[in-house]
């Protein structure tokens, strides 16, 4: 039953070919992309809101227009998705997706450059400072950091150990590896969002308003703890999807993935912990 | 080409950056995260001073005596390769940022990614030998940086650095050794050589 989908699925890839030929699609796009900017702009600039609403709904029926063929297909596209999550996955070879390929490493790097650019404005934002941290900024303990990093260095042992143990066939060790994972994800997010920052603003020892230290505190912490929540979901779905033994010794593409980007979350957190804990480069 | 996409692939393989990051979290955690821990409560406070006639601070004493635990994952490079070394680096650049020494302790990952590849040239040698490289060099990096910020002698900050930097090495050598002894990371580095013979 799954060879004959994958047949269909194929047939159907051949049909959509022969109409991949056409610039319409990104003219099409381009078009509706350039209304919605011009629409959003004049809006902004106080220009003109009735021009620029009508620019956005002119946006919404062109896109609406555009994707009214293809909505018949969505219900059948997600049966086939569910129908192969359902079967175990995708299979192929080791070396195609048992690596984290390409997609992977793009998405790691826009991740990158998001943080770069989070981290490049806080530091250029700081260097208007003579000394830093501010003399006004409270000095945050460090025990808490220490803890949610050693839940982080668990959490990436236990991610390593159970990517060892689907090379080897263990399924247990799996299991056991994503499941701790995901616990120790969801209570470094629990001390981070449940303890230390209620702590910080209802004893007001420091608030997102307390000057440039406050506001990148919470904006750099905040926007690392979402990334936590993120890896612990993907981190989730790869432990259901490993209780459901989807996962073979040629078949983990996902869990690699899922534990690649665990990876660069901790990553990210270890120069947190030094620039906002630590005073880190504050010799400059 | 598809020869390059491939070892591309197989760096990025899940279990490098697994090491990699794992060997700088401990590395940077082991020395920021954990409070000082110093010889210097073992130790007299005139050890080496006087036989150089220009003994240092209590401060600077007690501060070169502080033992890094952050080295102590040093000799598993020997096992785990290169990114360990990269890992190990980084971690250093990470704790490098809060250093005292300020500005000059920039330099310290680019001393330890030199050191570390002692280790790892001479793994099939003596991981011991190498270790002991490792921890000259640093060390020799440690006096420099003493005598360009501070001005005091080599000569009596080396035997100190030397000290608490060996304490580390040493725990981390015996881990080394009972990690090899038990085969513990074995399966993982038969992972990833049936993973390049794959790729290659």
């Amino acid at each position: 039953m799954a060879a004959n989908t994958e047949v269909e699925a194929s047939e159907e890839d051949i049909q959509d070919a022969s109409e991949i030929d056409s610039y319409w699609p990104a003219i099409i796009g381009l078009s509706a992309g350039g209304i919605a900017v011009t629409g959003a702009l004049m809006i902004l600039s106080g220009f003109s809101i009735l021009f620029g609403a009508a620019m956005g709904i002119l946006f919404l029926i062109l896109i609406l227009a555009f994707v009214r063929d293809e909505i018949h297909k969505w219900p059948k596209v997600t049966a086939n998705s569910l129908k192969t999550l359902r079967s175990g996955g995708v299979t192929g070879d080791f070396h195609e997706i048992g690596g984290v390929g390409f997609p992977v490493a793009l998405f790691l790097l826009t991740e990158v450059m998001l943080f770069a650019g989070a981290f490049g404005m806080f530091f250029y934002l700081r260097s208007g400072y003579a000394v830093w941290p501010p003399p006004e900024a409270p000095q945050l303990n460090i025990f808490i950091p220490s803890i949610q990093t050693a839940f982080l260095i668990t959490s990436s042992v236990l991610i390593e150990y159970a990517t060892s143990s689907v090379k080897r066939g263990n399924q247990n060790g799996v299991k056991i590896g994503f499941l701790g994972a995901v616990l120790l994800g969801a209570l470094f997010f629990a001390v981070q969002f449940g303890f230390e920052w209620p702590n910080l603003l209802l004893t007001g020892e420091l608030l997102p308003s307390d000057g440039l230290f406050g506001a990148s505190f919470f904006l750099l912490t905040g926007f690392h703890g979402v990334h936590v929540l993120a890896g612990v979901i993907a981190n989730g779905i790869v432990t259901v999807r490993a209780f459901m033994g989807q996962f073979s010794e040629k078949n983990h593409g996902f869990l690699e993935s899922a534990g690649t980007y665990w990876h660069f979350v901790h990553i990210v957190w270890l120069f947190l912990f030094a620039f906002l804990w630590q005073g880190g480069l504050g010799f400059f | 080409m598809a020869r390059r996409i491939r070892v591309l692939l197989m760096r990025l393989s899940t279990g490098y950056f697994g090491i990699f990051v794992i060997t700088a979290a401990i590395s940077a955690a082991g020395t920021l995260g954990l409070p000082d821990m110093s010889l210097s409560a073992f130790l007299p406070a005139d050890l080496f001073g006087s036989l150089t006639g220009d003994p240092p601070e209590a401060a600077q004493y007690q501060r070169l005596l502080n033992i890094v635990p952050g080295v102590i994952p040093s000799p598993f490079v020997a096992m785990f390769g290169i990114p360990a070394i990269l890992g190990l680096t980084l971690g250093q650049f990470v704790a490098s940022t809060t250093s005292p020494l300020g500005p000059i302790s920039l330099y310290s990952p680019l001393v330890t990614l030199v050191a570390l590849f002692f280790i790892y040239l001479l793994r099939k040698r003596s991981v011991i030998l190498g270790a002991l490289v490792f921890t000259a060099v640093t060390t020799l990096w440690i006096s420099l940086s003493e005598l360009l910020v501070f001005g005091t002698q080599i000569a009596s900050t080396f035997p100190l650095a030397f000290l608490a930097q060996l304490a580390p090495i040493i725990v981390g050598y015996i881990a080394y050794v009972l990690a090899k002894s038990s085969n513990i990371f074995r399966t993982e580095a038969k992972s990833r050589e049936e993973e390049r013979r794959i790729l290659a």
